[in-house]
């Protein structure tokens, strides 16, 4: 049981034109490294790796970790794990405690943040809970990541565990010219409850909980792909999706192996503040600007999330100018 | 008016609520997975965790709105004067003490976030909620009734208007909170109403997609009454434990240190809306059905539908 504050604060270094970490500071069990940036490109030189690791490779009850971010203008930060981070049972001492990860966020307008850990794994009765507060400024990039594996399945353990709670906000900071205040809009909150239900007076009792609506998959995730520099791969989901996948009568087409996913869009106007929205009576014709999409995708196994994810980051690297965890070289 | 008049006469299916185009992700989900008699568990499971991810995620904001509307807002500590939020109204209606206007389009504003992850969601609950806010206007708002005072017609109106300008999305719990408010119908009558229709929009889509006969389908209300009764019950739980955690915890001035610095302050700015009933909604609404969520992101994949969500 340990609480942990971390604080990873990228910046650019204009002598060498290259991104630097100013600040890079964790406590037990929270262990961040960054291996050195070896690109020749600028931008590869301009970002950055840290892999965030916690001893024992796992999360107990009454565990806090909290992380804070800070990507400065023209920099990008790719945030990794090294293997799924297991959640033991909250029970400790006979009392159950909450595991809680939070992290904090500021991109900066043109900088990239890639959030790309593996996946939770919680073991039977774990309690977990995750908050993360995005903050974009207009013109900064976001690559989310946030999945879920059934467990111990090896163990027979599956869509075993008590609470998983999970909140993500992702926010745009505009600065509105007039005064030069900035002004926020929450564009997306992202906020999921599992847990195992009170028993339920109709039978059959066992249907209301989240494991019978999960079944038979074992590996649930969301992907979210935001802003500018991401435009290639924000173009090659939604026309992979919109053109490759179809349900009829006939049955579904178009889904990989063991897995099936939706996408969603955001467009331009989502972003706007109420107060500059425009009447949107007159111009519904007006053409649509995706700037972002949400992927929600379930697979029969972890491993085929992973080459899903793999397939829908690829491009990534001539992103960020870097290989990353899901990069076929690695 | 007798209460059991309006409450006969909001559940009739003669009520123009836009939602019999809705099938809440049962169109894809059948389509996707299939129907035949073997399967009729797993269309059992999506019926339940279709209606309990509805309930968890829209009724804190349908119980807020109904606050507000009713009771008038009081506006909690600014959280930073040098920052502008996004409340949109604020400059509008300065004679006024009472926030509710501002309130009701916060809510809105921070409800069209929840969905946005879903467009087919968002799409469908922009529609009703059009619908409602129609219905409030062209049917009820003229008559006279003791429960409708200035202060909640000029809301009914504000809301009008800013719905057809599209300057607020104009969300189904919103606009539906709205209207029962306006007609003085109870909180706990609003949100069992607000789950009894989205549960017969489901179980009339079932009826229309073939899965349910007829008389299956009255069995299914009946049955999916006693579901609904236990979903009310925790989302009502959950709501009341949210809301006292959030009364035991000390005040934004209290917890603000002085050595703050500009990350801190951004972020504290970023976390603190300015209403309480918004910050309620927010804490209490979570989804929480991920297949219900994924299928029903699928409906504009389906190669020929009856439905639009």
């Amino acid at each position: 049981m340990a609480k942990s504050t971390g604080t990873i604060h990228v910046s650019l270094d204009t002598g060498t034109d290259a991104a630097y970490l100013r600040s890079l500071q964790s406590s037990y069990p929270l262990r961040l490294m960054a291996p050195s940036a070896q690109s020749a490109s600028v931008l590869g030189r301009r970002h950055r790796n840290v892999y965030i690791l916690s001893f024992g490779g796992g999360l107990v009850g009454g565990d806090a970790v909290k992380l804070r971010v800070v990507v400065d203008p023209d920099t990008s930060l790719s945030l990794c794990t090294q293997g799924s981070t297991r959640v033991y049972k909250g029970k400790n001492g006979g009392e159950s405690k909450d595991c809680m990860q939070s992290l904090d966020a500021i991109v900066n307008t043109g900088s990239l943040l890639c959030l790309l850990p593996d996946h939770i794994s919680p073991f039977a009765d774990a309690r977990y809970k995750s908050t993360q507060m995005l903050a974009l400024h207009v013109g900064a990039s976001l690559v989310f990541l946030d999945w879920l594996g059934a467990g111990r399945s090896l163990n027979g353990e599956e869509w075993r565990f008590s609470v998983q709670s999970y909140e993500s906000r992702v926010s745009i900071m505009h600065a509105t010219s007039k005064s030069s205040k900035p002004a926020f809009k929450e564009i997306l909150r992202d906020a999921w409850l599992l847990e195992h239900d009170q028993p339920n007076p109709i039978p059959p009792s066992e249907i209301a909980s989240y494991a019978s609506a999960l079944h038979p998959y074992t590996c649930v995730g969301t992907l979210i792909l935001f802003g500018p520099r991401l435009t290639g791969l924000i173009e090659a989901a939604t026309t992979l999706f919109e053109n490759t996948i179809s349900i009829s009568h006939k049955g579904v087409k178009g889904f990989g192996e063991g897995i099936i996913w939706s996408l969603s869009k955001i467009t331009e106007d989502h972003l706007e503040l109420v107060d500059s929205a425009k009447d949107s009576s007159g111009d519904a014709a007006a053409a649509v600007v995706v700037v972002g999409v949400i992927l929600r995708f379930s697979a029969l196994e972890p491993r085929l999330a992973r080459d899903f994810i793999r397939e829908r980051l690829a491009g990534l690297e001539d992103a960020t100018g870097s290989a990353n965890l899901f990069s076929k070289q690695l | 008016m007798d209460s059991s008049w309006l409450l006969l006469l909001l559940g009739d299916s003669a009520l123009p609520t836009g939602g019999f185009v809705a099938s809440s992700g049962l169109e894809a989900f059948t389509s996707a997975f299939g129907f035949s008699q073997s399967e009729m568990p797993k269309v059992h499971v999506f019926m339940r965790s279709n209606m309990s991810a509805f309930a968890y995620a829209a009724l804190p904001f349908v119980t807020q709105t109904f606050l507000a509307v009713s009771n008038g807002g009081m506006r909690a500590p600014a959280a930073d004067p040098a920052i502008n939020h996004d409340s949109s109204t604020t400059h509008m209606h300065q004679n006024a003490t009472d926030d509710s206007v501002d309130i009701v389009a916060q809510l809105d504003s921070s409800f069209d976030a929840m969905v946005a992850s879903n467009q087919i969601a968002a799409r469908a609950s922009r529609a009703q909620g059009a619908a409602f806010v129609a219905l409030l206007d062209r049917a009820f708002l003229g008559v006279p009734m003791g429960s409708l005072d200035d202060r909640k017609l000029r809301l009914a109106k504000d809301m009008r208007k800013r719905v057809r300008g599209g300057k607020s999305p104009g969300h189904l719990p919103i606009c539906f909170a709205l209207l029962c408010a306006c007609l003085g119908v109870s909180l706990s009558d609003t949100q069992s109403l607000f789950l009894f229709h989205h549960t017969r929009s489901l179980v009339s889509a079932a009826v229309r997609l073939n899965i349910y006969g007829p008389y299956e389908g009255q069995r299914q209300m009946l049955l999916l009454g006693a579901h609904a009764s236990h979903v009310l019950k925790q989302v009502r739980d959950r709501m009341d434990a949210i809301e006292m955690s959030m009364v035991q915890e000390p005040s934004q001035e209290q917890s603000c240190v002085n050595e703050e610095d500009e990350y801190d302050r951004m972020m504290r700015v970023f976390k603190g809306p300015l209403y309480r009933e918004v910050e309620l909604a927010k804490r209490q609404s979570v989804q929480t059905g991920v297949m219900v969520e994924l299928v029903q992101g699928l409906h504009d994949r389906l190669y020929s539908r009856l439905f639009n969500s």
